[in-house]
């Protein structure tokens, strides 16, 4: 049935009037927020770190060593070899004849000065761990998750740069794995595997980078809410998210200081690894946009990969026009994505492979069939 | 000489097929004769009447930005799944060395090579006088005939005066007159073509 | 036979068309190359059509090629192929023979010609047309050959070469003994060229010499040289051309001169040469009564055939005596007098004698000419000779009409007579006599031609071996049924209509032919028609001048040279 547009129409109005009415209190906010920053920028950094410290369990900034209300703009262009990693997953459903679990993750690697077209490798995996029988075993979509993340880095790690040129290696999304704790027979061996990745990208020197494009992270505002307050903001109030207070401190090309991350599963990370971040202004001067780039602390520790990393993230975003987001990184998303038809495909060929071993009687389940039914048609 | 082949055939019927390429290989050009084998002894051939790239977002939004990286622009070509769509006019076929200029009996199948007909198959094609393939173009649909007669018989035309028929282009002209000087708003717009060929 | 079709020029195909309006031949040569009245052959399989072009259409294969020159828009190679196939021209081809062909394969051929000597296949002879061609049967401009084989060949007897095909000279001919076996005629406006044509066609005549020729010359311009009134050139008589043993200029009256030169000698008629019948044809000239005839047949029964013009001529006109009573009564040499007594009016008497008067004054009538001059004319033309008739100083249509009347009836009933001596086997066969009238529509128009002896040679004398030449610039005044007689018809420029008309009347195809005597070209061209010709053809004159008199005495036939006129015309 249709939406029911003449109840919708009244609940729509309430929505912009509360949006406008949140729009002007998050105005206030931000200045507050401001002022906060620029208060803290005056303070001794041990200090701040001592304070956020208090609270290790508060998802919170903490500041590296740059001065925490200024920008840091970057000049000239380097070359480099860029590397961007994506994977995407099928995620196996009950009601498939044959639930399949699947990763593919591609890596497009470029050399920014040569002008020729980035080399792309994708690889793809199946996987199967199913004792209690193929089309009962179904793995979770977390842990899926979890194993393209790690298989996302083990691409990264398997490149062999040829060339003598400076690496910088991209992946979408935070390099911090997940923020609440995972326990289980089966996600422990998984992030055992992603530090280790980690660490052979260190061990390489690849300037590793995880770009979100639209965080939703509260951490430096939970830093001054510490500072000022003495406290965190209490869960049950929404605090500003960072990206809205970088917008009013950094211009276009601008980034924020290093930051620290400061989380419950920081300790994990040894300190080579451990995540730090920036915000990074990628939009137009009449347009700000901005994003938050997580990097490990051997990045965090090297101004000249920071740099670098800043100049190969606007170059890649300019490349993308009036909506940028680092070319390379939508390039490997694009050669990793699974699309329906393609999963459909699979699961015609495993359906085959399967009755060709003698099973038989795969079918979707009543609820998919029906969804499947065709729909009306013309005479 | 190997031949190159110059696409693989993606779908067909009895008067068309379209062929793919990848856009950065040197793909024929509009109006070029190529051939496509359907077996040890016969061969299909056609005119390339339309080439097609498809664009999708990304290349739309790339078209956006102020300046685009011959980079990107060369991974583009090379690596983004998006291939050159080449139309082809299926104008006659050779069985055993004979070459007929009526449609083929059965169309090439996917994935069939094509290949592009050298100067010496263009000349032995359209040579004789024989025009009757001519038709195929005229009667085609969704391809514009008047550009593709004029780019045929530009190619054939120089590849028959190479080897000494420079009434070649003139007979081809005189056979189009004859097929349409009954639909005079046609036939005039196609001349004015062919005179562009002329003065080319 | 004719010749092969290679050496004809190849000017289109029959696309079209049917024995009631004419083939339609789309031309694969530019227009120009052939015209109005052009002698077409067209190749149909088994059998060759010949015809003549009457109508040429420019023709579009849709009408907007032809509005909008093609070069305005395109190159000129491209433009030239589009007009080739899009514009064109249509010939239209008036069908008049048919000839079959010999077989192409040799085998054939030869059993063919076998089957014609052996006598089991009659020899091809060209038919009137009774089929047409098929189509895209290829059409050509005829050669040479193909007018010899319609027309007749120059070098052979009775063929005199009268003219030229338009556009390849080819020569065609007339056969004079068809010519004179029927009336025939000679028409053209004023200025068309006349004259000169029927000169030439008269000397041909006389140096063919199987008939006699007398000329009614009433402008005197055929027997003695004159001067062109165009060209001031001399221009040569018959007389002159052919000499005095064969052709005699015989002049009107006692002692009459023609443009200052003796004639061989002159005509001069009796009283009793002159009969009442001879009157009548005059009405209209003399203005004459209805009861004119009534007075006549009251002379005649009074006087005599022979007596009774003296008698009239010598009665006085309102002569009266006084009688016993003193009252005035008309004379007894009077005409009242004659009428009372013979129970005639007398005024209508009196009127017959005031218009007689104008005959009764001419010289050239006397009461005992010194011999029978109509005699020695009867008598020169049945020795073969020819006689020019000039009428001197009497060119008056009274003179003309008179004369020419009476000795018309003198020959006609001589020729009837020794026709008859001949059929019963008295006497030898009469020699053909081919009468020349000039200014024809006076004397056979719808008035007299019912009246006058010319319409009676034209109706029927071809069986006693008479026949005329009419020569006229007003067709249409001649009375139809004698123009419907006139087996040969050769027409210079006519412009009105009405003569156009009359010229072609009881022709098939005429409506076709009517525009090309129209556009005739004056004295140069000439369109024959008619039974006397196998076809009809426009054809360029052929030129009377001293070279046409140097053929005529060296006995050469015009195109007998034909080799060097092919040669001409197709070099390679």
């Amino acid at each position: 049935m249709p939406l029911n547009y003449l109840e919708l129409q009244p609940q729509l109005r309430d929505y912009a009037q509360k949006s406008a009415a949140a729009r002007e209190k998050t105005t206030a906010q931000r200045e507050q927020l401001l002022a906060w920053l620029n208060e803290c920028a005056g303070e001794p950094r041990e200090t701040l770190r001592q304070s956020c410290r208090a609270f290790a369990d508060e998802r919170c900034a903490l500041p590296a060593g740059e001065v925490v209300n200024r920008f840091f703009s970057s000049s000239g262009s380097g070359e480099c070899l860029l590397l961007a990693a994506d994977g995407s997953q099928i995620v196996p459903s009950a009601h498939d004849a044959v639930p399949l679990a699947l990763i593919n993750t591609s890596l497009v690697m470029l050399d920014t000065a040569s002008g020729q077209a980035p080399v792309i490798r994708t690889e793809s995996a199946i996987l199967e761990d199913f004792p209690a029988g193929v089309e009962f075993e179904l793995l979770s979509e977390d842990l899926i998750s979890l194993k393209r993340d790690v298989a996302e880095l083990d691409i990264l790690v398997s490149c062999q740069a040829s060339h003598d040129l400076p690496v910088i290696a991209l992946r979408d999304g935070p390099l911090e794995l997940y923020h609440e704790p995972r326990q289980g027979r089966q996600f422990q061996p998984e992030f055992e595997r992603y530090i280790a990745a980690m660490q052979l990208l260190a061990q390489k020197d690849f300037s590793l980078a995880g770009y979100i494009d639209r965080s939703q992270s509260t951490t430096i505002t939970q830093m001054l809410y510490i500072f000022k307050t003495g406290q965190p903001l209490p869960k049950e109030q929404k605090a500003l998210p960072d990206v809205s207070l970088m917008e009013a401190l950094l211009p276009p090309g601008g980034r924020s200081a290093v930051f620290e991350m400061q989380s419950t599963s920081s300790k994990h990370y040894g300190e080579t690894l451990r995540v730090h971040f920036f915000y990074l202004n990628v939009g137009r001067p009449e347009k700000a946009y901005i994003v938050r780039v997580e990097i490990p602390a051997w990045v965090a520790g090297n101004p000249e990969k920071i740099e670098r990393l800043q100049i190969a993230l606007l170059e890649q975003c300019r490349v993308m026009g009036s909506r940028p987001y680092p070319y390379l990184l939508h390039r490997a998303h694009e050669e990793a994505v699974v699309h329906y038809d393609e999963k459909e495909q699979l699961q015609r060929a495993l359906l085959q492979e399967l009755q060709n071993k003698g099973m038989d009687a795969f079918l979707p389940s009543n609820k998919l069939a029906a969804k499947m039914l065709q729909s009306r048609t013309r005479m | 000489m190997e031949k190159i082949i110059v696409g693989r055939l993606l779908r067909s019927n009895t008067r068309a097929c379209v062929v793919g390429c990848p856009p950065a290989q040197q793909f024929p050009a509009f109006g070029s004769l190529v051939s496509i084998p359907l077996s040890e002894t016969e061969v299909v051939y056609g005119l390339i009447g339309d080439i097609h790239i498809d664009d999708d977002g990304l290349v739309r939004q790339l078209a956006t930005a102020p300046s685009v990286d011959e980079a990107v622009i060369q991974d583009n070509r090379l690596n983004r799944n998006v291939p050159v769509e080449m139309t082809v006019l299926f104008v006659g076929s050779k069985t055993e060395n004979r070459i007929s200029h009526l449609l083929p009996a059965r169309p090439p199948l996917s994935l069939d090579c094509m290949y592009l007909c050298s100067t010496q198959e263009l000349c032995e094609f359209t040579a004789g006088s024989r025009f009757g393939y001519l038709r195929h173009i005229l009667d085609a649909q969704d391809v514009p005939a008047a550009d593709l007669l004029a780019a045929h018989l530009a190619q054939a035309g120089a590849a028959q005066r190479a080897q000494g028929n420079s009434a070649w282009f003139g007979q081809a002209a005189a056979r189009i007159i004859t097929q349409l000087r009954d639909d005079y708003p046609r036939l005039m717009p196609i001349l004015e073509t062919l005179a562009d060929v002329e003065n080319a | 036979m004719t010749e092969k079709s290679s050496i004809r020029k190849l000017i289109g195909s029959v696309t079209g068309g049917g024995l009631k309006e004419n083939l339609q031949v789309r031309l694969s040569v530019p227009p120009q190359q052939v015209q109005e009245g052009s002698f077409i052959v067209i190749d149909s399989q088994e059998w060759f059509f010949y015809g003549i072009a009457t109508d040429l259409q420019l023709q579009a294969v849709d009408p907007r090629y032809a509005l909008e020159p093609s070069r305005q828009r395109l190159p000129e190679n491209l433009a030239g192929l589009l007009d080739q196939q899009t514009l064109y021209t249509n010939l239209v081809v008036l069908p008049a023979l048919m000839l079959e062909q010999e077989p192409a394969d040799p085998e054939a051929q030869m059993a063919w010609h076998k089957a014609i000597e052996a006598g089991d296949k009659e020899k091809p002879n060209p038919l009137p047309v009774k089929s047409i061609p098929v189509h895209h049967a290829d059409a050509f401009l005829a050669s040479a050959g193909d007018v010899a084989e319609i027309f007749g060949k120059p070098e052979e007897e009775g063929n005199f070469v009268i003219g030229f095909t338009r556009e390849q000279d080819h020569p065609v001919c007339v056969n004079l003994d068809k010519l004179i076996q029927r009336s025939s005629g000679i028409f053209g406006a004023t200025g068309s060229g006349k004259s000169f044509l029927t000169r030439m066609l008269l000397a041909g005549l006389i140096d063919r010499n199987r008939a006699s020729v007398l000329v009614y010359d009433m402008h005197n311009e055929y027997g003695l040289d004159d001067t062109a009134s165009d060209t001031g050139q001399n221009v040569r008589g018959l007389r002159s051309g052919f000499g005095a043993a064969r052709v005699q200029v015989v002049g009107v009256g006692a002692g009459a001169a023609i443009r200052g030169s003796v004639p061989d000698f002159n005509l001069v008629l009796g009283y009793r040469d002159l009969l009442p019948e001879d009157i009548e044809l005059l009405t209209l000239e003399l203005n004459l009564k209805e009861t004119t005839p009534t007075v006549l047949d009251a002379l005649k029964q009074s006087f005599g055939s022979d007596h009774w013009f003296k008698a009239f001529k010598e009665m006085r006109r309102g002569a009266v005596i006084e009688n016993e009573d003193g009252k005035k009564v008309p004379a007894p040499d009077s005409v009242a007098y004659w009428a009372n007594q013979c129970g005639v009016n007398q005024m209508a008497a009196e009127g017959l004698h005031d218009k007689l008067r104008r005959l009764f004054n001419r010289p050239y009538i006397l009461e005992n000419p010194p011999a029978d001059s109509i005699q020695a004319v009867m008598d020169a033309l049945k020795k073969g000779k020819h006689i020019v008739l000039s009428f001197g100083d009497f060119e008056s249509d009274l003179d003309y009409l008179l004369i020419s009347n009476l000795l018309t009836r003198r020959i006609r009933e001589e020729w009837e007579k020794i026709t008859n001596e001949f059929r019963s086997g008295k006497g030898q066969e009469p020699r053909p006599l081919v009468i020349v009238v000039e200014e024809a529509h006076k004397l056979l128009n719808r008035d007299m031609a019912s009246q006058t002896t010319f319409s009676t040679i034209a109706r029927e004398m071809r069986k006693y071996y008479v026949t005329l030449l009419v020569i006229d610039q007003r067709p249409s005044q001649i009375y139809d049924e004698v123009m419907s007689q006139l087996g040969t018809r050769v027409c210079g420029w006519l412009g009105d209509e009405d003569d156009i008309h009359a010229a072609l009347s009881g022709l098939a195809g005429r409506d076709a032919l009517r525009g090309m005597l129209s556009r005739l070209q004056p004295k140069e061209e000439v369109l024959l028609l008619g039974w006397g010709v196998p076809m009809p053809i426009l054809v360029r004159s052929r030129r009377y001048d001293e070279q046409f008199w140097k053929d005529v005495k060296s006995n050469r036939k015009v195109g007998l040279d034909q080799e060097q006129v092919i040669k001409k015309l197709y070099p390679d």
